[in-house]
């Protein structure tokens, strides 16, 4: 058996995929970490203080590990779901009540999504509390802040489509708070000056109308399953990236 | 033999950097422009909803205390007929905007959001609403038909105080006499009940 195994490693079509063998020493360990795609965004050494456990929890990884089962079993539903005002809640049941495992995907998709919210505080708590946001983090610590306004974004914008009563209203609430923003929304103070009202404040563009109906519907579906995600992995990288050039994770001082 | 003759007061140097110039800035300037049509983008120029002004036909067709709810799913309204005349509520509770729901048995809107109470006129009964409900500006066309105008609204205490906002009760034989309208009052608020059975909600009945 073991002979087909090296065979197989050391075939063309191996070769042609992993440059790097089994890492046997220091410098080829190095160079798998350099010469993948997927771990390359990730420091080549990490300190040991930075492997331990109770030093990061893992919290950002356990956010980027969500993001990734949520984009997965988002797709999924997406092959069921259809943003329109007389199918969406049906499509919802039908996803819940005909679709084989359909209800697990919606679950995990539902459960993934409360989860990030949660792990996404705790890893900005944590690197609060191990000060890992001073110099020459300062910058990491602000896309961690566009992170975590793009996570709650997700769950804002991801709330609307089951369009039940729950979701209704919740969204008319929410976007009634951006309405009162200053200036920009139609009940906030200042916005005479602007000539600001209910048909051209920031809820009228939120909404794609004067009230949650079918506008606001395909546009929170259209911000939840293409435009929030796809900035979230840009700044991802840029987030994971700059962990790396900043000289790897933090280390307790 | 002596200096090159120049026919242009411009070097080629200069006219290069020239044309270079007005490159970068007529692209800076298609940059602006694409910038703002990608924001202008999502401010569309109509939007489907019913027009804001429209005729809730005439007074005689509200029982005295009636709270209508004709105009509440097209126009977001309640059209009540209260002591002093017609007025027209907006359906959009004051605290953080859902809608109420009126409970004829009760003479209260109540909002299934947080809770918020109101009676008849839109006052706070209980709840976190901080003010009472808005009003929406009432009128009567030429032809005796009320024409309301729900893009004009007002605090429930400008709009009391402001006739734009109440159709009075017209004058003549259509109204009733004092203590005939008290009458009228009762059955009007047993007739608009019962009006109202259809509507009713499983939880208050009891
Ligand atoms: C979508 C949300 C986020 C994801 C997926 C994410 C992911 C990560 C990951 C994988 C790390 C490596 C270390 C670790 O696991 O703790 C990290 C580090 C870091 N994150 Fe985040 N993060 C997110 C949001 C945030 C937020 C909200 C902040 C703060 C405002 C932040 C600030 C930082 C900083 C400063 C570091 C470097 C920490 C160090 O060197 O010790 N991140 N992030
Ligand atoms: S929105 Fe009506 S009580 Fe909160």
């Amino acid at each position: 058996m073991s002979g087909i195994g090296e065979r197989i490693r050391n075939g063309q079509l191996w070769k042609s995929i992993f440059r790097v063998g089994i890492p046997s020493d220091r410098r080829s360990r190095l160079q798998v970490i350099l010469h993948n795609f997927f771990l390359h965004l990730h420091p080549t050494r990490v300190a040991r203080s930075g492997l331990k456990m109770t030093y990061t929890f893992c919290l950002g990884g356990i956010s980027a590990f969500l993001f990734i089962l949520l984009t997965i079993t988002g797709v999924f539903l997406m092959f069921y779901y259809v943003p329109e005002v007389g199918r969406a809640y049906s499509d919802m049941k039908d996803i819940g009540f005909v679709v084989p495992f359909g209800r697990v995907m919606r679950a995990l998709h539902r459960w993934a999504a409360h989860g990030m919210v949660i792990t996404v505080i705790l890893h900005m708590l944590r690197v609060a509390l191990t000060g890992s946001y001073k110099p020459p983090r300062e910058f990491n610590w602000v896309i961690g802040v566009s992170l975590l306004v793009l996570t709650l974004l997700l769950s804002f914008t991801g709330y609307l489509l089951p369009w039940d009563q729950l979701a209704f209203w919740a969204i008319t609430v929410g976007t009634n708070m951006a309405a009162a923003v200053p200036v920009a929304g139609h009940d906030g103070p200042f916005h005479e000056v602007a000539g600001v009202a209910v048909d051209n404040d920031v809820r009228y563009a939120l909404l794609g109308g004067i009230e949650v109906g079918p506008n606001a519907l395909i546009r929170f579906y259209v911000l939840h399953c293409v435009a929030l995600p796809l900035i979230a992995v840009v700044l991802m990288g840029v987030h994971f990236w700059r962990v790396r050039k900043d000289g790897g994770i933090s280390r307790p001082l | 033999m002596g200096e090159p003759m120049i026919r242009s007061s411009m070097t080629r140097r200069q006219f290069g950097a020239r044309v270079l110039r007005a490159g970068w800035w007529s692209l800076a300037l298609t940059g602006i422009a694409a910038a703002w049509a990608s924001v202008r983008f999502f401010w569309p120029r109509t939007s489907y909803t019913p027009p804001t002004r429209f005729l809730a036909g005439r007074p005689e067709d509200y029982g005295p205390g009636e709270v209508s709810l004709r105009y509440l799913e097209s126009h977001r309204v309640w059209v009540v007929r209260g002591d002093g005349g017609i007025f027209a509520i907006v359906a959009r509770c004051s605290h953080l905007g859902c809608r109420p729901n009126w409970f004829a048995e009760e003479r209260r809107f109540k909002c299934p959001c947080h809770g918020s109470n109101f009676d008849a006129e839109g006052r706070v009964i209980a709840g976190p609403a901080p003010r009472p409900l808005k009003r929406a500006a009432v009128s009567l066309t030429p032809e005796g038909q009320i024409l309301v105008d729900s893009a004009d609204q007002a605090e429930h205490a400008d709009a009391v105080r402001d006739p734009s906002f109440l159709v009075p009760l017209a004058e003549g034989p259509r109204r009733p006499s004092a203590e005939a309208h008290g009458r009228a009052r009762d059955e009007g608020a047993a007739a608009s009940e019962a009006s109202f059975s259809g509507h009713r909600w499983k939880g208050d009945l009891a």
